[in-house]
């Protein structure tokens, strides 16, 4: 297996302890994306984990300071905020270099530290340029893909502060097309032809700087030039959940999600495939529970499907979630044939 | 329901294999909730000096791994059950239940929290246990050399033959396994005879398996012979080992003794009624799906036992929950030969 790092350790639930909901957890305070195994000390420089407090903002993909309680538009373009998490710091007013992760401490004058939020590792997977981003395989890397009306596709590269980087290290091709770099150091581009109809489905390869593992599959669908950045803008609203109270009621609702995971891998809308299939996941949990023993075996298989449709919506990748769905179509049909036993 | 910042983009990082849909805070936490299953499910491979690379018993050598946890528990590489889920019932599966399985999950996305420290107590309980798990042998086997596993071996079997010298017929009621390397050993297949090729076969025994109960008739001299499988993890590439591990045999348990059998052909027919008791896979063909099912003589066909990734590593002897009653006639089935069955004759009551 390959490294697995564990960054930030959460301690607890939601604190009350600022004036916002927040919660608490461990940071390196300078390798907040390396590996850490242990709550004492980074493992890269040694330096005592750091306690932090994290907290939902909206804010605007173009202009990352920006932090807000609520939805809105941003004060400086005009575009619409976007959901995101951030860290929670305290500095001095006449010394910004003193800085805080806890509050309630006092400056050199004597006078209370003021608070601020900062951009946080995987804060914010909000596309930036109006098109669709996934986060690669190695957990680090994002990428974001747009099709302008020209035909040429644009491949922004990220790191896990969705900001922006150098993608000379980078291999990438769409189809067998190769992406070359553009005058903007942090895109790679090709020009593939206006598409004939939409949705125009691209399968783009990206080698990243450094991996030892093989090129990774994204699969890149656009609805249309436009509705690819109002779909992406949407994907956070949850809709009501509840669990129905009868079994019946359950397994219908299951149909639905069921259906619904159906509807967003025809669109290619891989990122939201994880609110279905976790409601899914969450309603067979409940029927287990109602109907014990006899739907063992499929619950047990759906919950898995759900999990990994989760995984691999994420990533991008049509041939990894169209197994994840295989496998929680069929649980489907093994529930439906352990209920009518 | 969770919020829907639950369900932003908050993935604290931990990069691997693969990044999934990262959450907020699980409601689950390592010492509450995830640790028991892993004491449960893992704990026999993965403690302190186990035979897993990593322990899952404490929380700092566990968490690193959350990642790697999470891919093996859905893609069911781990724990190591071969049985397909809801066919057959056995004792000891150690498969993981869909509530189990959801809140490991989401404890890996939801930021692995730890809860509590573990106490004193519970560390303690993490290192390897060195004693027998089961009461004090009645006799203990052990080979007179030690074996070697040298370094350029990756991977070693090795078959002993162990003389009980029992001077008068004993059935034996449990059997258990004291590893002499337990980061290196990985499976132990035990048969009655004085060749692994020849064997009656009796029992596997795998790390954390503790003692493993029998109703077994050894005769008067017999042998036990039995086939070690060593793997070296990448941390002991190179190295060169010797072991002597033991074998603890306890008997008369008071159980009814089973007979066994080796099914080499597709379809056997019982010519007598009897009470299945244990199935001991042998396929032909490893990378082939395994089905067993028993067809009565009036024709009622059941799937008893289905393997669909048979991974050789991991066979073991699998013994019905309850034993399954079938008349003579009845047939059992094998997708693919060759299995071993232990099974009980029955008495049919007298037509007087």
């Amino acid at each position: 297996m390959t490294g697995t790092c564990l960054l930030a350790f959460v301690l607890s639930v939601p604190l009350q302890t600022v004036e916002r909901e927040s919660f608490e957890v461990w940071l390196c305070p300078v390798h907040r994306d390396e590996q850490a195994t242990g709550l004492d000390h980074c493992p890269v420089c040694d330096r005592e984990m750091v306690q932090r407090l994290l907290v939902p903002s909206y804010s605007c993909p173009m202009h990352q300071h920006i932090d807000q309680e609520d939805s809105g538009s941003c004060p400086i373009c005009n575009m619409n905020l976007v959901p995101t998490t951030r860290e929670l710091e305290w500095f001095c007013p006449n010394k910004p270099e003193l800085t805080s992760s806890l509050p309630g401490g006092k400056c050199p004058d004597g006078r209370s530290m003021h608070m601020r939020s900062i951009a946080m590792a995987h804060g914010d997977h909000n596309p930036k340029h109006g098109g669709l981003l996934f986060m690669a395989p190695n957990g680090f890397h994002h990428i974001e893909g747009t099709l302008d009306d020209a035909g040429t596709f644009q491949l922004y590269v990220y790191n896990d502060f969705t900001k922006p980087i150098d993608a000379s290290g980078f291999e990438a091709r769409v189809g067998d097309t190769p992406l070359l770099p553009a005058s903007d150091a942090a895109i790679l581009t090709a020009n593939i032809g206006v598409p004939e109809s939409y949705p125009a489905e691209l399968v783009v390869h990206v080698g990243f700087p450094g991996a030892h593992e093989d090129e990774a599959r994204f699969d890149f669908i656009f609805a249309s030039e436009i509705a690819a950045a109002e779909e992406t803008a949407t994907t956070i609203v949850l809709p009501e959940f509840r669990i129905p109270e009868t079994s019946d009621g359950i397994f219908e609702a299951i149909l639905n999600r069921d259906a619904r995971v159906q509807e967003l891998i025809g669109r290619g809308v891989w990122p939201d495939l994880y609110i279905p299939a976790l409601e899914a996941k969450d309603l067979v949990l409940a029927l287990h529970k109602k109907e014990g023993a006899r739907v063992s075996a499929p619950a047990k298989k759906l919950v898995r499907a759900a999990w990994l449709l989760d995984v691999y919506g994420d990533m991008g990748n049509r041939l990894e979630v169209e197994k994840a769905y295989r496998l929680f179509e069929q649980s489907i049909q093994e529930l439906e044939a352990a209920r009518a036993q | 329901m969770r919020s829907k910042w639950t369900w932003t983009l908050l993935a604290l990082v931990w990069a691997g294999q693969v990044a999934a849909h990262e959450g907020s805070p699980s409601r689950y936490n390592y010492k509450r909730h995830v640790r028991p299953i892993f004491v449960t499910h893992c704990g026999g491979c993965h403690h302190t000096g186990g035979v897993g690379p990593m322990s899952l018993l404490d929380y700092p050598s566990a968490v690193p791994w959350a990642n790697a946890i999470k891919m093996q528990v859905l893609s069911e590489q781990m724990p190591p059950w071969l049985p397909a889920d809801g066919i057959g019932s056995f004792q000891h599966a150690r498969s993981l239940s869909p509530e189990e399985i959801d809140l490991i999950i989401d404890w890996v996305v939801g930021l692995t929290p730890e809860g509590a420290p573990l106490t004193a107590a519970e560390l303690e309980a993490s290192e390897l246990f060195e004693g027998w798990q089961m009461e004090e042998p009645d006799l203990v086997l052990a080979p007179a050399d030690a074996i070697v596993i040298g370094e350029d071996d990756y991977e070693l079997t090795e078959c002993l033959v162990l003389p009980t010298g029992l001077d008068e017929p004993r059935t034996l009621s449990e059997l258990e396994v004291k590893p002499g390397l337990p980061t290196l050993l990985r499976r132990v297949t035990i048969g009655l005879g004085d060749s692994c090729a020849s064997a009656t076969f009796i029992a596997t025994w795998l790390p954390g398996q503790g003692s493993v109960a029998l109703a077994h008739v050894l005769p008067k001299g017999a042998d036990l012979a039995v086939e070690i499988l060593y793997v070296k993890g990448w941390e002991d590439e190179g190295k060169r080992f010797t072991d002597r591990s033991e074998i603890g045999l306890r008997f008369d348990g008071g159980l009814t003794p089973v007979q066994s059998m080796r099914i080499s052909s597709s379809i056997h027919t019982f010519d007598e009624d009897i009470e299945l008791v244990a199935l001991f896979p042998d396929p032909v063909d490893v990378n082939e799906a395994l089905r067993i099912e028993v067809v009565t003589p009036d024709g009622v066909v059941e799937l008893i036992l289905a393997i669909e990734d048979y991974r050789a590593q991991w066979r073991e002897k699998y013994v019905l929950t309850d034993p399954l009653r079938l008349p003579s006639g009845s047939e059992l089935r094998l997708s693919q030969p060759a299995a071993w069955i232990e099974f009980i004759p029955v008495s049919r009551p007298s037509a007087e």
